[in-house]
């Protein structure tokens, strides 16, 4: 008895706290840490934007310089009316990467406050569960066009759209690990032992849930931004002059014969964005649970 | 089973309609109207009311709907921009659309659930890495962004296939926006494929059955498979919506006159009664996908089929 004490004790003293434990896991997984390091380029340039390139480059044009290949002055090269791609995809990242946080942020908070609230209450629950069956038969792109023209191509119009179409789904998800944890034993367990509701959800619930609801929110932040990227591609989200990347592979269509890296460009910072990002959420989800690492 | 069929069925007609209720009451409390969005923008303040008055916009709410409703039965509803009847404006893009989708949403499934089933039996093999690697590629690549790549390569700098769609070149000029949104949902599907293939394969049962010689063809067939269709199916369903989706998309890379680009000018035509129709047969589409996975659940899993019979 007393020597398995003592184990016990040795083996608290030399735990390391979760948070250590947790960046300990993450940086063993090489496509984490990549996804990491590009989005902290890409973080570097949302937020010193105006120092790389002045503001004013994303709408000064130079109808002599128009459409020039890639070059030394131009490293993206320039459009039909000579704007410099270059400074309109840095500062566009704001945009676009902004979109995608936001509407996420939106919708997870207004989502996870609805879930909670149908996990505690049955009678919400069942009402709530109804006009969400209905809400997932409208076909959400729909939805959000006709959201969309209605308000127009503006960043928080978008911001909006994206938030109000994607809350059933985030409703569904954190109902779900809510209603699930609370059948776990350790919470029957702790409920068992006489822990007052409030004591269980701050100790027990909420941070078991947190974790997978930051991977799936993570995950999220790179679909909204495809999906306001590709409703400014087929012209009904944020206009063309904005340099938001969707409207400006929109604005490319015109020339892709001519200037394919018009589109190349602006798709591939989409593209290497989302990636980051999801190599991140990827690496979360692992580092979070290791009973999930494969 | 029968009668639960039946329930069903006779369900979708007014979840559908609530629908195009929802589309309607948002259409209906947003700014502009359909003169604005469709006469030249020199056009006198009469002559826009005028324009409105004859197509039926200036009407109260309730008759509007209603309306809506008449010609549904009726089948003729009046385009707010064309005049047209818009069942005989979407008679050839209505079967495009499904034409593109099924066979997007056909292809897809076979090579995601593939891909994800082949990967999970030979985890950690060279097949599971190199598809794993692709597979989380490809995800991050908008389908909008594969479209234009997929246009470049195919049709630019080696001219195999169209750039625009035409009803003429038949299959040749659906290659293209199929390959589009095959792109655009494979990794999805065997992402999730895989995922739960490998939950299924690390169950007691697997073990069992191989701890007991079990020759390996079997537990996978018999055991492991039978158990992860269900799941499989489940993916496979949010993989229809998915395709639905996408097809909007490749619908306007490759200008197909089907469902999608018709409701994108329709809805910045106001074009109401268009966009409302749309969504009806969108919304029915996707529920009668609905009810047949819901029927394969209860054909492939005994216990849903019990449920269903009480």
């Amino acid at each position: 008895m007393s020597s398995k004490n003592t184990y016990d004790t040795v083996r608290v003293k030399n735990r390391n706290s979760r948070f250590v434990d947790v960046v300990k896991r993450y940086v063993r997984n090489k496509a984490a840490v990549v996804g990491a390091l590009i989005f902290l380029v890409i973080l570097f340039v949302i937020i010193f934007a105006d120092f790389i390139v002045p503001k004013e480059m994303i709408t000064a044009y130079d109808m002599k310089q128009k459409m020039l290949p890639p070059c030394k002055e131009h490293p993206f090269g320039t459009d039909n009316i000579g704007r410099d791609v270059f400074a309109r995809i840095i500062h566009g990242s704001r945009i676009t990467v902004g979109i995608g946080v936001g509407s996420t942020l939106a919708s997870l908070i207004i989502g996870a406050t609805i879930a909670s609230i149908c996990a505690l209450f049955k009678s919400v629950d069942f009402v709530v569960m109804r006009i969400i069956d209905i809400l997932t038969c409208v076909p959400s792109i729909l939805l959000a066009l006709v959201i969309l023209a209605a308000f127009g191509g503006s960043v928080p119009s978008m911001i909006f759209t994206l938030t109000f179409v994607s809350i059933p789904g985030f409703v569904i998800t954190i109902r779900s690990i809510l209603l699930r944890i609370v059948e776990e034993d350790y919470v029957k367990a702790a409920r068992l032992s006489g822990s007052p509701t409030w004591k269980l959800a701050i100790k027990h619930i909420i941070p078991n849930a947190m974790d997978e609801i930051i991977v799936d929110a993570t995950m999220t932040i790179a679909g909204m931004m495809m999906s306001a990227a590709g409703l400014s591609f087929i012209g009904m989200g944020i206009k063309p002059p904005s340099p938001e990347w969707g409207a400006m592979l929109n604005f490319a269509r015109d020339y892709f014969r001519t200037a394919p890296y018009l589109s190349i460009i602006p798709g591939f910072a989409i593209a290497l964005t989302a990636l980051s990002i999801n190599l991140i959420g990827d690496g979360l989800r692992d580092a979070l649970d290791p009973k999930s690492l494969k | 089973m029968g009668k639960y069929i039946l329930k069903r069925v006779l369900y979708m007609i007014p979840l559908a309609l609530f629908v195009t209720l929802i589309i309607f009451l948002i259409m209906a409390f947003t700014p502009g109207d359909p003169a604005t969005n469709n006469l030249p923008l020199t056009a006198e303040p009469h002559v826009k009311q005028a324009y409105n008055e004859s197509v039926g916009y200036t009407d109260k709410l309730s008759t509007r709907y209603l309306n809506f409703l008449k010609g549904l039965v009726k089948g003729e509803v009046l385009s707010y921009s064309s005049r047209n009847n818009v069942f005989d404006e979407l008679k050839q893009r209505f079967p495009l659309t499904i034409r593109l989708g099924m066979l997007g949403f056909i292809m897809s499934s076979i090579i995601g659930v593939t891909l994800g089933i082949v990967s999970a039996i030979k985890q950690h093999s060279f097949f599971d890495t190199v598809t794993t690697i692709v597979v989380v590629l490809f995800s991050c690549v908008p389908t909008f962004f594969s479209g234009v790549l997929l246009l470049l390569t195919f049709s630019v700098k080696i001219n195999w296939f169209p750039s625009f769609f035409a009803v003429e070149q038949g299959l040749r000029g659906l290659v293209l926006p199929t390959l589009t949104t095959v792109l655009g949902s494979v990794p999805t599907l065997s992402r999730l494929t895989r995922s739960s293939m490998l939950s299924v394969l690390n169950q007691d049962y697997i073990r069992t059955a191989r701890a007991k010689g079990v020759p390996e063809r079997s537990v996978i067939w018999k055991h492991a498979l039978k158990n992860a269709s269900f799941p499989i199916i489940m993916v496979l369903l949010s993989g229809f919506a998915g395709v639905l989706g996408g097809s909007i998309v490749s619908e306007t890379i490759y200008s197909v006159p089907g469902i999608g680009t018709y409701m994108t000018t329709a809805i910045s035509q106001k074009n109401t009664p268009g966009v409302m129709l749309c969504a009806f047969l969108m919304s029915l589409v996707y529920m009668i996908a609905m009810l047949l996975i819901d029927i394969t659940f209860a054909i492939v899993d005994p216990r849903i089929r019990v449920r269903y019979q009480e």
